[in-house]
């Protein structure tokens, strides 16, 4: 299981990589990317009240 | 532009379009989630409904998502350089050289206090906001003795008041780009005018918070003498030259700071005894010890950080010259089922980072850097902590980690902040909570809310700019519409963004990452919110009586 900080850095990291599938996608016209953008912001999205609920988020990032 | 034409204007979507901004109030400020764990949840709130009451299809809620983490790394260039610039002073030893220097020429916590958290703070958002005052001052602070939270509390409010000139006016220019205004001098004028108001009530406030009636007695002929110079000279320049009016006047107070503390008022200490709700019990971190910098270097890279803003921004031709590299990423066109669309643009919302306050505070952090090291100042310190605190290695972790560490969480919420903002507007939930207002409120009523739909705008973006670009057009529609004058309602629209920046999450979280109390936004909230709506009330009445 990753640390709190590993697991927030991932999230940015998807939140960054969303941000260029959906520019490429949007300005293309190209669905499936973003599509796959938009998924990756939720999933991205997910992991922060997931340590929260989880327990996770009470150790030190 | 948006299309607003076919929104619908009614209570069941009004609060609709409230539940996103409410559940993230509620998660931070009463069950004290923290920022990046309440951030995603206020995100998802705001998507969902986008989705399910106004018709926005996915592809709308992923253009407006993306932008919202567009408009993040923008403020995320702040928040990174920031924290470096404050982990380089740190680990140098310059906070404790700071203390003990500026305990030389004043002892007196009020003095300190409002010279750095009100004097100082507008004095970085004179030439550098985006959030700088509060990841600056925010530390300073705390190692002047003043508890965290009060800590971060006190430069949000007492740089309220300087976003909408600040930063170069860069508030009042993007409101120029906006909206057609009749009387620029006079909306200026008005504008400056209202901005007096969180002026002043924010440094009272910081007074109270000091030491209760006796501190704010105490601090009576200091805060209206530097108001005067904040207030009045704001108010004087903005006639002459609106975008130098905050800079000019911010400076000016700061150098007022030195013949204030040698007036024996605000160079003794302040009596014992009383209340001292934002001041540590046991005061400033004792150190017997000589600092192991002086003063001048110690104050070094804030200095540094003055003269590259300056060398940039204050110069036209080399500040063109640099603004000439931008970055920014197309989007497509989207629109909702009830006609909201959002052009195509490409790019959207470039930025220069050459000219972007991120960029000073990197030099900033780069040449004090340098400077400490070349003086053998991280191991001095270093050694000087071992010896106090009998830690065998109390920096294990590097620089580059210790900001890592702080800066990923921060950077986590201001993304989720920026996307609930740019979702709710790209579905038109932010058109109808203004409409809404205006729908049901006469005109007398307008004109006293007309800064909370700047305040709300604020923050939603934690931008006196953005909440402008957001609600100028509809706020001059609106007064047109209602016989009120548009100078004073785009006055009270920009001062609500002004103020709304005391509550803004993305500011507020700013602080206390530089604070070092993560998760505590609910409680910094707990004592800023209060206050901006006091002075929104305040500035409500006061535009009654421009218009």
């Amino acid at each position: 299981m990753p640390s709190t900080l590993a697991s927030l850095a991932i999230t940015l990291g998807l939140f960054v990589l969303a941000l260029g599938l959906i520019s490429a996608g949007t300005d293309q016209g190209v669905d499936a990317l973003w599509a796959a953008g938009l998924g990756l912001l939720v999933l991205g999205g997910l992991i922060g009240p997931a340590l929260r609920l989880t327990g996770s988020g009470e150790e030190d990032s | 532009m948006l299309d607003t034409a076919n929104l619908p204007i009614d209570l069941g979507h009004w609060l609709a379009a409230l539940v996103p901004i409410i559940t993230l109030l509620v998660l931070l400020a009463v069950l004290r989630w923290k920022a990046p764990e309440a951030g995603p949840i206020g995100m998802f709130a705001a998507g969902a409904t986008a989705l399910i009451f106004f018709r926005a299809p996915l592809e709308t809620v992923a253009v407006g998502g993306a932008k919202g983490i567009w408009d993040a790394l923008f403020i995320l260039f702040v928040v990174w350089p920031a924290l470096l610039l404050y982990r380089v002073t740190q680990r140098a030893g310059a906070f404790d050289a700071l203390r003990q220097g500026i305990s030389q020429f004043s002892r007196n916590q009020v003095f300190i206090v409002l010279a750095f958290g009100w004097v100082f703070a507008s004095f970085l958002q004179g030439i550098a906001g985006f959030g700088t005052p509060i990841a600056v001052v925010a530390p300073l602070l705390v190692a002047l003795g003043v508890r965290p939270v009060y800590a971060v509390a006190i430069p949000l409010i007492g740089h309220a008041w300087a976003n909408m000139f600040g930063t170069l006016a860069v508030g009042w220019l993007a409101t120029l780009q906006v909206v057609d205004l009749e009387d620029p001098t006079a909306t200026a004028l008005q504008t400056a005018a209202l901005l007096w108001i969180p002026n002043l009530a924010g440094a009272f406030t910081i007074a109270w918070m000091i030491g209760r009636g006796p501190a704010m007695r105490l601090a009576v002929p200091f805060i209206l003498i530097i108001s005067l110079i904040h207030g009045g000279g704001q108010l004087l320049i903005t006639l002459w030259n609106p975008v130098l009016s905050t800079f000019l006047a911010s400076t000016a107070a700061l150098l007022a700071l030195y013949p204030l503390s040698r007036w024996k008022r605000y160079a003794e200490p302040m009596e014992d005894g009383g209340e001292r709700p934002a001041m540590a019990e046991d005061g400033a971190t004792t150190d017997e010890d000589e600092p192991v910098m002086g003063l001048p270097l110690a104050l070094a890279p804030y200095v540094v950080l003055t003269v590259a803003s300056l060398l940039v921004l204050a110069i036209p031709p080399v500040e063109d010259a640099l603004g000439e590299l931008e970055v920014g990423l197309p989007f497509g066109a989207v629109e909702t089922g009830y006609g909201v669309e959002n052009g195509a643009e490409a790019p959207y919302s470039p930025f220069s980072p050459l000219t972007h306050p991120g960029a000073f505070l990197l030099v900033a952090s780069g040449v004090s850097y340098a400077v400490f090291r070349s003086k053998g100042m991280f191991e001095r310190h270093a050694a000087r902590t071992v010896a106090q605190e009998g830690e065998d290695d109390p920096a294990e972790e590097s620089i580059a980690s210790s900001v890592a560490s702080d800066a990923v969480p921060s950077s986590v919420a201001v993304v989720s902040f920026l996307v609930l903002a740019q979702v709710m507007s790209h579905s038109g939930q932010t058109e109808v909570l203004a409409l809404g207002i205006e729908e049901v409120a006469p005109a007398f009523l307008f004109a006293i809310l007309a800064n909370v739909i700047g305040v709300v705008g604020a923050f939603m973006t934690s931008s006196n700019t953005a909440s402008n670009v957001l609600f100028s057009e509809l706020q001059q529609t609106v007064a047109e519409a209602e016989g009120l004058s548009e100078s004073a309602v785009i006055a009270a629209q920009s001062t609500g963004g002004a103020i709304g920046n005391a509550i803004a999450p993305a500011n507020v979280v700013l602080g206390t990452t530089t604070a070092g109390i993560v998760g505590e936004e609910g409680t910094v909230l707990r004592k800023t919110l209060p206050w901006t709506l006091g002075v929104s009330a305040l500035v409500g009445l006061a535009t009654l009586a421009l218009i």
